[in-house]
């Protein structure tokens, strides 16, 4: 038997998922070589030592940063409440002309709805996609930020020039992307739909945050405005209702917000 | 038990009862952080990505499926946040060895204080996808099973991502000296 064998056997009686053919052979092994193995030794003392690792204990202060950003985040109740919030969904799969001068009377009223909903999107894959900030850190300073979306999957880019952010979703498969914009100076708001070929793009409000949701394969770039150029400005992109990445686009400040 | 009652909580909360949620931070807050942790190394990075897992999961409470556990769900949230800030720090050999433990038991202060201590490192230094699956299976006692669906990977996956991790560990501390 050749080490690893003996390792994997090892290993599966530690766990207790060794079937009765793999212990017969593990035994037939071990009766062959009266001394037990180094190798058996050191897995049985890995596995207790790892079993025994202690449980650490969160800072008492992790559970005051918890409440503060709870009070801050969107109740998931108001998100789904549709009687006590009215729908405002906008799909945008045609030209911006056609689509502008309707979401900009539209887009006063308190938005939810389709777009939150657990089931827009209908067969879409809503499996999750990881992401990863590309931008160096230093460069969210400035304003930019890029994403990266796991196994090609796509990139959003976020270019902020004091209070006008330009956000484009390039997504190269059948995916369905929420990228979400906030202010802590105020509501967000949308200045166009400068382009957009995905499959479908939906801009939605939602007590000052906007959301932009776009299922690709295709690409939307979107212009939105700030109420304050001197405030940072808060970006979260999600895939299948699990967050991706979170940033705060800060132009003016030296440090990025948490 | 509890893990039943979560699915309870989670509809209480989406009925607009703020304090339901509270409940399942109590419940998850030790776990996720010590899990992140873990995987991370950091306190701080820990106390992000948990905080982070809990307001996402708030935010996006109505997305979730009931038919699935809500421990897997966020735990989830909170392995792929913890990943995240990992991916995203480039010096990854730092570790906060003071991070306060649960239980403190002072008769492990012999010889096994050594050996902890360097697995303790050894296990920071396995790539981020492997030093997951070794905390999930032996800091959380998660099933293969479990393991599979909270990183949404085939089961065999684990098995052999857990193979090589563990193997990795015991050539680590054999070439750091250490032979138990």
């Amino acid at each position: 038997m050749n080490t690893d064998r003996l390792e994997a056997l090892l290993w599966a009686r530690v766990d207790g998922t060794i079937d009765p053919e793999e212990l017969a052979e593990l035994d037939a092994h071990l009766a062959e070589h009266p001394e037990p193995p180094e190798i058996e030794r050191q897995i049985t003392t890995i596995a207790e030592e790892l079993d025994s690792l202690e449980k650490v204990q969160p800072p008492s202060e992790l559970r005051a940063r918890i409440e503060s950003a709870l009070a801050d985040a969107i109740p998931p109740a108001a998100q789904t409440d549709h009687s006590t919030t009215r729908p405002h969904t906008h799909s945008a799969t045609t030209s911006p002309a056609r689509w502008l001068p309707l979401a900009a009377s539209l887009l006063i009223g308190v938005a939810i709805g389709y777009l939150l909903h657990p089931n827009a999107g209908g067969s879409i894959d809503q499996s999750v996609v990881t992401g990863t900030m590309v931008t160096p850190p230093g460069q969210t300073e400035t304003g930019r930020v890029e994403i990266q979306l796991d196994a090609g999957a796509g990139s959003i880019i976020a270019s902020r020039d004091r209070a006008d952010v330009v956000v484009e979703v390039v997504l190269a498969t059948e995916i369905d992307v929420a990228v979400t914009l906030g202010s802590a100076a105020g509501p967000v708001r949308l200045e166009s739909l400068l382009s957009s070929n995905a499959s479908a793009t939906e801009i939605t409000t939602h007590n000052g945050w906007l959301v932009v949701r776009t299922v690709g394969p295709g690409a939307a770039t979107v212009s939105v405005n700030a109420i304050d150029a001197a405030e940072p400005f808060r970006l979260q992109v999600s895939s299948g209702g699990i967050a991706v990445e979170e940033h705060w686009i800060d132009p003016l400040r030296n440090e990025p917000k948490p | 038990m509890a893990r039943d009652n979560d699915a309870m909580l989670v509809e209480a909360c989406l009925r607009g009862d703020r304090h339901a949620f509270d409940k399942l931070v109590d419940r998850y807050e030790g776990p996720l952080f010590s899990a992140a942790y873990r995987i991370t190394g950091s306190v701080e990075d820990a106390m992000d990505a948990t905080q982070n897992a809990f307001v996402n999961a708030y935010e996006k409470l109505h997305t979730f499926d009931p038919t699935y556990r809500f421990f897997s769900w966020i735990y989830r949230i909170a392995v792929n946040q913890s990943l995240n800030l990992v991916g995203r720090r480039h010096d990854q050999t730092t570790f906060d060895e003071d991070a306060p433990a649960a239980e403190p038991n002072p008769s492990e202060v012999f010889e096994s204080t050594e050996m902890r201590g360097q697995l303790k490192r050894a296990l920071l230094e396995l790539e981020p996808h492997y030093r997951t699956v070794i905390v999930l299976k032996h800091l959380e006692g998660f099933s293969y099973r479990e393991i599979a669906e909270l990183l949404e990977i085939p089961e065999k996956t684990v098995k052999s991502r857990l193979f090589t991790a563990r193997q990795r560990l015991r050539v680590s501390l054999t070439e750091r000296g250490f032979a138990p």
